[in-house]
């Protein structure tokens, strides 16, 4: 098979635990470019969160972003293809989220907010590791439910952090809706999506715009939220970090995060 | 009278605008004329000719128009050309003359020229194709096949050239600076409108530059699946008027 793209998960996948750009990761990416392969990322975080790896790797045009409800233009700076949560369902999943210890992350068009006291208490919801990207990126609200009932964007996403991982299971299941999809994510996350709308979808329609049939497409993750690219894919690759129902859903299984396990499935590419 | 949030409408013709028959609905020219009431400027953007618009243009006050998807766009008196250079256009048409069967027209500056007769275009017959290379403005060339599909048709094709896909059979040959979006920005900046003040109508592969780069893009429902698939707004089908559809919505309020 004569594999023409490729899609990459940051966190977990591209990322190593200390949430940089491994230096063999980077010289694949720019061997393959060369080469005239297309390199995407497919990534939960919003464009704002985006800003570190896309000045660091020029040769990515693409991502989509929030899980798939939004695609980016990175030469452009324009967001495209945006797919929200539906209106009536983002004040659902938030009256239930209040009822809990959970910390909402809002990802809107140009922002991503969480509540500004949430921000202290990062470590609480297991989400320790992202202060310094919170810190430059998260927009902060006195109050996010009062935000979210006051703003009229499109919700692209709506995450989930609890302080108790066991706890989303029980909110995935309160949530369950026909136009939602839910997903987890990180230690302690239930991400929302509106249905349809996944890495997946947001794979399959930036082939869509490039002419590149999905079965010429690699799609690497590690998380529950890439089971629906892996899928998608000609060739689904999963990190060897990844837990074992991703790695089922997947057609390989690479190496680590911090083993070079990237690297080795963009070089598949080739 | 509502407020409307845009500056400018844009719409492509063909199966976005027209129905499939080509018409267009009274209900639809009403709408457009409401948006344009309520301060928007109205543009079109098409791969026709301006004289297969012409009638259109005699019913719709369009401030401006980008024609020959990009290659001839006319703002009042102002007219930007995207021309396909003479050196290139030889070297292609010599190729085309060459592939046996090949259906050949070229939109030029006098008119529409074919290698054979095509009713429905009206085209001036030449059998010496090629030597309109060096004679005329030539603003595209396309080509099509009765028995190969276009897929398979090889061309070497000059660095200053693309190639589009119109109907999934259709060829469309046009110089790089001859695109939609191209003449989109010279009728926005005529206007001083921002690319974000913009609203995209379409629903084949050349509006897809279009409704990414507009402030919203917008996919009638009979678009092809990667056009649905990036835009930010799906509407009605064109048979269903979904254009106005989505702009009455727009307007109330």
């Amino acid at each position: 098979m004569n594999f023409q793209l490729i899609a990459l998960d940051l966190d977990g996948t591209l990322l190593n635990s200390r949430k940089e750009i491994p230096a063999e990761a980077a010289e694949a990416i720019r061997a393959v470019t060369a080469a005239g392969k297309t390199v995407i990322f497919a990534t939960g975080r919003a464009v704002c969160e985006l800003e570190e790896q896309i000045a660091l790797l020029p040769q990515v045009r693409y991502a989509a972003f929030a899980s798939g409800a939004g695609l980016y233009d990175i030469k452009e700076k324009k967001t495209f293809g945006l797919r929200g949560v539906p209106a009536g369902q983002a004040g659902r999943i938030l009256s239930i989220a209040r009822t809990k210890d959970v910390m909402p992350q809002i990802v809107t068009p140009d922002a991503d907010v969480i509540q500004a006291s949430h921000m202290e208490q990062l470590e609480h919801f297991h989400m320790g590791v992202y202060r310094p990207m919170y810190e430059r990126a998260m927009t902060l609200v006195p109050d996010i439910y009062a935000f979210a009932e006051a703003c009229h964007e499109p919700f692209l996403k709506i995450n989930l952090y609890h302080a108790d991982p066991e706890e989303r299971f029980r909110t995935r299941a309160q949530l369950e809706f026909p136009d939602l999809d839910l997903v987890y994510s990180e230690v302690s996350s239930v991400e929302c999506s509106a249905a349809g709308v996944s890495k997946g979808s947001g794979l399959e329609r930036l082939c869509g715009l490039l002419g590149v049939p999905l079965n010429a497409c690699i799609a690497v993750g590690d998380a529950e939220n890439d089971i629906p690219m892996l899928r998608a894919a000609g060739l689904g690759i999963a990190m060897g970090n990844a837990p074992a129902h991703v790695k089922t859903a997947a057609d390989r299984v690479v190496s680590d995060l911090d083993h070079g396990g990237c690297a080795q499935a963009i070089m598949m590419l080739l | 009278m509502g407020l409307f949030p845009y500056r400018a409408v844009i719409v492509d013709f063909d199966r976005t605008l027209l129905r499939t028959d080509k018409s267009i609905s009274d209900h639809t020219i009403r709408v457009l004329r409401e948006c344009c009431q309520s301060g928007a400027r109205l543009f079109a953007a098409t791969a026709r000719p301006e004289r297969a618009i012409q009638a259109y243009c005699d019913t719709i006050a369009f401030d401006a128009v980008t024609t020959l998807n990009g290659a001839r766009t006319i703002v009042g008196d102002d007219v930007y050309e995207a021309l396909i250079s003479n050196r290139s256009a030889e070297y292609v048409l010599q190729q085309l003359n060459a592939m046996e069967g090949a259906v050949i027209s070229v939109e030029t500056g006098s008119g529409l020229y074919a290698s054979i007769d095509i009713p429905v275009w009206q085209p001036t017959v030449t059998d010496d194709i090629c030597s309109l290379a060096g004679q005329e403005k030539i603003y595209k060339i396309l080509v099509s096949h009765p028995q190969i599909p276009i897929s398979r048709i090889c061309l070497d094709l000059p660095e200053d050239l693309y190639t589009t896909v119109a109907d999934q059979k259709l060829i469309q040959i046009m110089s790089k600076e001859a695109t939609k979006w191209n003449g989109i920005l010279r009728m926005l900046e005529s206007f001083q409108i921002q690319t974000e003040q913009a609203i995209y109508f379409g629903d084949d592969n050349d509006d897809t530059e279009p409704i990414m780069k507009c402030g919203c893009g917008v996919a009638v429902g009979n678009a092809l699946p990667s056009v649905l698939g990036i835009a930010d707004y799906i509407t009605e089908s064109n048979d269903e008027d979904g254009v106005a559809a989505f702009l009455s919505g727009l307007i109330k309020g």
